[in-house]
């Protein structure tokens, strides 16, 4: 028998233009929590893919146990007692939670056709009560939070009695509250003697919950270490290929005239009475814990929902947002958190996705003009190292990071006054993030203010020149960046007020 | 890796992309063609492959042809338009009838029934697209009801009986040739293809109509004006359902009320086997040509070759099956 559950040895693929994996190599053993890393486009995604059979390798070995598998689909996987839980989950949002569970494998009564309901829900009970959630069963997906539904997914994985779970970027959507929740069901499962494949791009969390950690490099294996012997940095050495100086290049400039001001913005069930301006040369934080309002007050602004009350002033005068269009219009642009319902055209190509808020521009008479259109893309994709084989490849086809910047490259295309950016930097590597900040710092100085919303502390801390800080739909408080502290924040979004602080 | 290619692509490379988008297509046509070829000689009739035959599928086709110009762009974003077959058929009870009663045979008359007939259309398109719209009820069944309601409006104008009695020159768009050979209709069809392409392919419109399809709320949240596009695209669908309506009035002589029925099923299935998929996004006018000819080659040939209706419409919801099949064979290589 062998020391690990699993052993993947030099496994190639490739795809048209590009090659995702060089040589991927990954072992795990029981009960271990082996982080993988890499930049965007490293092919973490594409290794797990492979090893949850969703895509066929071009080449290389997979030992289950110290046997050699081939793995054909999904399904097979998972009888093999490999499961994944992705980041956009694939649950059925109507059904139930035990449905979700056991779907395909309902319990029946006896030899019927018919479904065991009172069985079903609980063995659902059961299953996760094995990893502490505490979950009416019955309850429909779609009415679970994010969280509960990354604990369903898990639950659904310990029900297939699976040895190994794959988690790829678990926590991108989580709260700082419900990561310590996933990370002590990952102790659980440890304990079990469960294998756990973790893939983040927040390196602090490896030191965590990690036991060794795995780098990639542009689909190459670069080494695997244990965690106690490395350091952030040396980690993020093996990630980029080089050192990184400053993570948060902040360049302070100075504070000019208003741009954006919104008084008493309400919309109810929402958010109530929010006022906050923005001015040149500057960057605003918006945080919060998630489910405060922070993104609805963004889509407010932004024309995306209506709103019940309050103004919008931008460059002292009044304006009127009904829709993204008018908002675009005025020059204000919102970069969404969700970025593969509310950010891409998944089928178009990185030409058209980058150009899409900003066609008017490339329109000479009745036309688009493709060969300006293909200028402005290159140079986005060149500013912001877009891992792309050109600039007509799906979007689809990009790495989840590489996505992002597209998103990102796109809001940028509008050149509008006041961007708001929904978590930009989440799913994006330590280095690219870097490059991120760089062109805030960039637009900040050509007069763009720019609102960032973010659960990243350290991120708002380190970018930010004020902080917004939102309690249940109400603006908890403001912090300078010299006053701001993360148990400051933490404090403002879990509603002290800042007299009681003082 | 940032290799985005800067070079504007050669006609080489132009002609290789068109391969590989149409190839499938034009090579299930192509046997198309060589099959009924092969079973003429056999038979000893007169040879399939012919100038005149051309012309003859072409003209056969115009009208769905037209219509189905319509129908991609309302299916690329996502939607679908089940009224144009009751469209074709009002479109041609508009048109003879305010044709008649201007009176005369006169230009004038004919440009009338045609202006009235498109407005007519236009208006029409107009409520289905504001249905869908501003109240959100689903194409299929706001469709649905256009449909039923136009067949209806065109029985009541005319009180059952087709209009007849219509001036020598009505038939200009049906039965008239330019240059002696080539019909009038395969030139207005060749004209709303050629005219469908350039809008979906250059213009800011065709690439806002893909942006629905492809994801409705992205496209909202970048700003694309998503009711306009979509009212848009049912007012063409529908005012080039009363075209493909005049044209085949034009070609009666009459303006009957009971043409078209099912009609939206055969433009469907010329739009989906030119590779547009029904949920929207993905499709080209093109496609849909290619499409168009495919079922009017298998339509003229297998009446050439002597089948009886029957047989060649259990045949043509074979090849329908197969098209899609080879099409999603060919997306998921
Ligand atoms: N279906 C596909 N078709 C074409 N190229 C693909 C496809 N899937 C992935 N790729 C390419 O393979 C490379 C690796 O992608 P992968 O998603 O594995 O990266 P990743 O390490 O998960 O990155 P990220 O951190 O951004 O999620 C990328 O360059 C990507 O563009
Ligand atoms: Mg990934």
């Amino acid at each position: 028998m062998s020391e690990y559950v699993l052993e993947m040895k030099d496994i190639v693929k490739r795809f048209p233009g590009v090659v995702a994996v060089k040589n991927g190599q990954l072992n795990l053993r029981p009960g271990e929590v082996h982080c993988l890393v890499g930049e965007n486009g490293a092919g973490k995604s594409t290794l797990m893919k492979i090893l949850s059979g969703a895509q066929p390798a071009d080449s290389g070995e997979i030992l289950l146990s110290g046997e050699s598998i081939s793995i054909h689909n999904p399904h097979h996987a998972q009888q093999l007692g490999i499961s994944m839980i992705y980041q956009e989950f694939n649950l059925s949002p109507f059904l139930s939670v035990a449905e979700n569970i056991f779907l395909g494998r309902e319990p029946r009564l006896g030899k019927t056709p018919f479904i065991n309901w009172s069985k079903m829900y609980q063995d659902a009970r059961e299953i996760l009560g094995r990893i502490r959630v505490n979950l009416d069963v019955r309850k429909p997906v779609n009415e679970c939070s994010v969280a509960q539904q990354q604990m369903i997914e898990i639950g659904k994985a310990l029900s297939f009695n699976s040895k190994i779970i794959v988690m790829d970027e678990p926590s991108a959507t989580l709260t700082d509250h419900e990561l310590d929740a996933l990370f002590a069901l990952i102790r659980e499962l440890k304990e079990q003697g469960i294998g756990m494949i973790y893939i983040s791009h927040r390196l602090e969390e490896i030191f965590t919950i990690g036991d060794r950690v795995t780098v990639m490099r542009d689909g190459e294996y670069i080494a695997t270490k244990p965690v106690a012997e490395v350091t952030r940095e040396d980690i993020i050495k093996m990630m980029v290929g080089r050192e990184l100086t400053h993570e948060f290049p902040k360049e302070l400039f100075e504070r000019g005239e208003e741009r954006l001001r919104v008084e008493g913005l309400t919309r109810t069930g929402a958010f109530q009475d929010v006022s906050f301006s923005l001015h040149r040369g500057e960057i605003v934080g918006l945080t919060g814990l998630v489910g405060a309002g922070r993104t609805e007050v963004a889509r407010a602004i932004f024309g995306a929902d209506r709103i019940d009350g309050g103004q919008i002033v931008l460059d002292g005068k009044n304006i009127c947002v009904r829709s993204p269009q008018d908002a675009i219009h005025h020059g204000i642009g919102l970069l969404t958190e969700d970025r593969k319902n509310q950010g891409l055209i998944l089928g178009m190509t990185v030409r058209e996705n980058t150009t899409l808020a900003n066609l008017a521009s490339l329109v000479r008479g009745l036309f688009v003009n493709r060969k300006r259109e293909r200028l402005v893309t290159i140079s986005y994709v060149r500013d912001l190292q877009i891992k792309t084989p050109s600039i007509e490849q799906t979007a689809q086809n990009l790495s989840g990071g590489n996505q992002q910047k597209v998103v990102l490259a796109k809001w940028l295309f509008t050149e509008s006054k006041v961007l708001i950016f929904d978590e930009p930097t989440r799913g994006i590597d330590v280095g690219a993030k870097v490059e991120i900040y760089r062109l805030m710092n960039d637009l900040v100085r050509k007069g763009v203010c720019i609102l960032m919303i973010s659960s990243e502390l350290p991120e708002v801390l380190g970018m930010c020149d004020r902080i917004l800080v939102m309690h249940e739909g109400h603006l908890g408080g403001e912090l300078s960046r010299d006053e701001a502290t993360q148990e400051r924040i933490m404090q403002l979004a879990t509603g002290e007020t800042l007299a009681a602080m003082a | 890796m940032v290799t985005a290619t800067n070079e504007t692509p050669s006609s080489s490379a132009a002609t290789g992309q068109f391969l590989r988008i149409y190839g499938f297509l034009l090579i299930a046509l192509a046997i198309e063609c060589a099959v009924f070829e092969g079973i003429a000689r056999y038979q000893g009739i007169r040879p399939f492959l012919s100038v005149d035959n051309l012309i003859l599928i072409l003209n056969q086709s115009a009208i769905y042809g037209v219509v189905s110009v319509g129908m991609t762009f309302v299916i690329l974003t996502g939607g679908i338009d089940l009224s144009v077959g009751s469209m074709i058929a009002f479109g041609g009870v508009v048109g003879a009838l305010v044709t008649r009663a201007v009176g005369g045979d006169s230009a004038w008359a004919l440009a009338s029934g045609w202006f009235a007939a498109m407005a007519a259309g236009f208006a029409t398109g107009c409520v289905s697209g504001l249905f869908i719209t501003r109240f959100k009820i689903p194409p299929f069944i706001a469709t649905l009801a256009i449909m039923s309601s136009m067949r209806g409006a065109g029985y009541l104008l005319v009180q059952g009986t087709p209009v007849s009695d219509l001036p020598a020159n009505y038939i200009f768009l049906g039965r008239y040739t330019i240059a002696g050979h080539v019909p009038v209709g395969v030139v207005v069809m060749l004209i709303v293809f050629i005219a469908g392409g350039i809008l979906l392919n250059t213009t800011r419109f065709g690439r806002e109509v893909r942006a629905i399809g492809g994801g409705e709320e992205s496209a909202r949240l970048s700003g694309v004006p998503v009711n306009r596009v979509k009212l848009a695209v049912y007012c063409m669908s529908s005012v080039l359902s009363v075209l493909g309506g005049l044209m085949l009035s034009s070609k009666l002589r009459s303006g009957d009320p009971t043409v078209g029925v099912g009609d939206e099923l055969q433009v469907i299935a010329a739009v989906v086997m030119g590779g547009t998929s029904l949920t929207g996004g993905r499709g080209t006018i093109m496609g849909t040509f290619i499409g168009l000819l495919i079922i009017a080659v298998l339509a003229t040939g297998l009446t050439w070759i002597g089948m009886e209706s029957f047989g060649q419409q259990v045949i043509l919801g074979v090849v329908i099956l197969a098209a899609v099949l080879l099409d999603q064979f060919k997306g998921s290589s």
